[in-house]
């Protein structure tokens, strides 16, 4: 029979104002929380799923070890592709990156069908890189469902018969579909390495943007690329999930949402202790009658506890409940990607930060004096 | 009553029975200014069980002070404090706390009613504060919406906030909240209150200070009635002196120093 449940009971309306203040901070937070989730999948998905073991980066005339990863200023040379093919073989091969605008090339030839921007990821064997079930021949590139669609190639879910598409001006057959990856908010185009430097612009001794350890490549050294190679070739070579950080529009990004959810969880903190401060203050004289009946000081921090526990817990999981619906329903038209451990974890930390704030704000109970109870006032 | 007398007993368990509240050569004094004021000086007295006594006095005459002490809520400059034959400030805070919440009941000037509580709920608290309706957040919560929780004790410790509703004629109105009580009816709740601990001893502060005269009568009525039949002794501050001829020993405190009148 606790007294600050009863209260909750008693005072529907100032509690429920309370849980609605925390639930729509909750549903905001679920919502920044899919929202930076799908904006980074967006941004790095192509490059954090590549199936390799490291991602080579040039670093000009810096050591490795001051370099950072850059794909805007990374160029590949046929000199260092061969440095890391004296130590791993076949397995060290250039990728290039380039952006570029795709034109579908109507089937009646009355011109294109329609455009999109794409990034063009180019490889000795495309096909292993995104997930194709066949080999892609030269002058092919594989799209998305989604990119072929805004080509105007589709017929159903399916290819038109001879889809065609002119990247930066350069006709390619569309070889197949592929799952959809991203690069920088733009959807993967995928073509051979040969393609590409026709497209690309580069200069003749460039052969990719970056180069790529296959997957069990490391073993032969170790597990780690060679400090002497780095150094000597002027590369920096770092693990997929890593390399996204060569991505300066997805750091930038991804720390701005990042800071805007750093600021939910410190107002929800701040909002709550404040509530339960100030409904403490309100509270001082049946605190005093509590510890003048008995009542230790644990169990009116308890009892406090438990009313706030109560109230943060209902708002953030209505509020979280809520901002997982809208969602998952505006995941059709805003890049949203919200899993169920995505969506828990701020309901949690909501939580967590309210019980602690909460704590922090009823420690004055501690101080209330019981001999507030007695006498006239 | 001649405190001299009770204080020279060597018969320490009688007096524990008799006697459960003990002040023994209390002195209270403040920091004024430069100086200290002498709020109570050498103030002895033991109440005695089964009597309403009465503490009257002008404002100011230390008569608060003297409750508070009684109450174990306030340390006294010299002398001791004894509660159920225990030196209450030999103890540390928490035994200290737990005398006071197993031997002592208060009467507040004020209801001091929770007002999420009907009157029922009012005495269970007190049960509750004891740990004798059990604890946890999930067991209060089946409690508060009445599923599931540990409700092993519930009923015991409702049956005796019936019995003492009962005793002080509310035995009707144990559903009702505060605001749904007049001022006698929840003086009344706070006396049934005060009981619930089954306490050897009663501290009233100024329980009729509200109450127009008839129903100050009633409540000094009342508090004799139970102090009689629960065998408790009863200690009430007033300056309702209409209501003195109801008391079994009447007090004075005069600039601290405290007289028996009768």
């Amino acid at each position: 029979m606790k007294l600050g449940l009863k209260d909750i009971r008693f005072a529907k309306g100032r509690f429920a104002l309370m849980a609605g203040v925390v639930a729509l901070i909750a549903m905001l937070l679920v919502m920044l929380t899919g929202l930076t989730s799908g904006l980074g999948n967006q941004s790095i998905s192509a490059v954090r799923d590549l199936p390799v073991d490291r991602v080579v980066f040039s670093t000009g005339d810096l050591a490795s070890g001051e370099a950072k990863p850059d794909f805007t200023s990374s160029q590949i040379t046929a000199q260092q592709l061969a440095a890391y093919q004296d130590v791993y073989g076949d397995g060290a091969t250039p990728l290039g990156l380039t952006s570029a605008r795709a034109q579908g090339v109507a089937t009646d030839g009355s011109g294109t069908s329609g455009t999109a921007n794409v990034a063009v990821f180019a490889a000795q064997q495309p096909e292993a890189l995104s997930g194709a079930g066949s080999a892609l021949p030269k002058g092919s590139v594989f799209l998305d469902e989604d990119t072929a669609s805004s080509l105007g190639l589709l017929n159903g879910s399916a290819l038109t018969a001879d889809a065609k598409a002119t990247i930066n001006g350069k006709e390619f057959a569309v070889a197949g579909l592929v799952d959809a990856q991203w690069y920088s908010h733009m959807p993967v185009a995928w073509m051979s390495i040969d393609d590409w430097a026709s497209i690309a612009h580069t200069s003749s001794d460039v052969v990719g943007t970056v180069m790529l350890l296959a997957d069990g490549s490391l073993a032969s050294t170790s597990g780690e690329v060679p400090s002497t190679l780095t150094d000597d070739s002027l590369t920096t070579a770092v693990s997929p999930g890593a390399a996204v950080r060569g991505l300066p529009s997805y750091t930038s990004e991804n720390g701005s949402l990042a800071l805007m959810q750093a600021f939910l969880y410190g107002i929800s903190g701040l909002v709550i202790a404040a509530f339960v401060a100030v409904w403490t203050v309100q509270r001082t004289r049946d605190i005093a009658v509590l510890k003048a009946l008995g009542a230790s000081s644990g169990y009116v921090v308890r009892d406090a506890l438990s009313q706030s526990l109560v109230v943060t817990v209902l708002g953030a999981v209505v509020g979280g409940a809520l901002g997982g619906g809208i969602a998952v329903a505006a995941s059709a038209v805003v890049p949203i990607h919200l899993t169920l451990l995505s969506a828990v974890l701020p309901i949690a930390g909501i939580i967590v930060i309210g019980l602690a704030a909460s704590m922090a704000a009823v420690k004055q109970t501690t101080s209330i004096d019981p001999l507030l109870a007695l006498g006239g006032n | 009553m001649t405190n001299s007398t009770l204080l020279d007993s060597s018969a320490s368990t009688d007096l524990t029975t008799t006697r459960p509240l003990v002040l023994e050569k209390i002195g209270v004094t403040y920091p004024d200014g430069d100086s200290t004021l002498e709020v109570l000086r050498g103030v002895s007295v033991a109440p005695r069980v089964g009597e309403l006594s009465a503490l009257t006095g002008v404002s100011g005459s230390g008569k608060s002070t003297m409750l508070t002490v009684s109450a174990l809520l306030t340390r006294p400059t010299v002398g001791r404090v004894l509660v159920a034959g225990q030196d209450a400030w030999s103890l540390n805070e928490k035994e200290r706390t737990a005398l006071r919440r197993d031997n002592v009941g208060l009467v507040f000037q004020q209801p001091n009613l929770f007002a999420s509580l009907n009157a029922r709920e009012q005495l269970a608290m007190s049960a509750d504060i004891r740990g004798e309706i059990g604890s946890g957040v999930l067991g209060a919560l089946g409690r508060v919406f009445g599923k599931g929780g540990s409700r092993a004790d519930k009923p015991a410790a409702f049956a005796r906030a019936d019995e003492l509703l009962d005793l002080v004629g509310l035995g009707d109105k144990r559903d009702r909240l505060p605001h749904q009580l007049s001022g006698g009816q929840r003086q009344r709740v706070n006396i049934a209150r005060a009981l619930m601990n089954s306490p050897k001893v009663i501290l009233a502060d100024e329980p009729t200070s509200a109450l127009d005269e008839d129903m100050s009568a009633q409540i000094v009525g009342l508090l004799g009635k139970v102090t009689r039949e629960l065998n408790v002794a009863t200690l009430m501050v007033t300056h309702d002196t209409a209501q003195l001829d109801q008391c079994d020993t009447v007090y004075a405190l005069e600039r601290g120093v405290l007289s028996e009148l009768r």
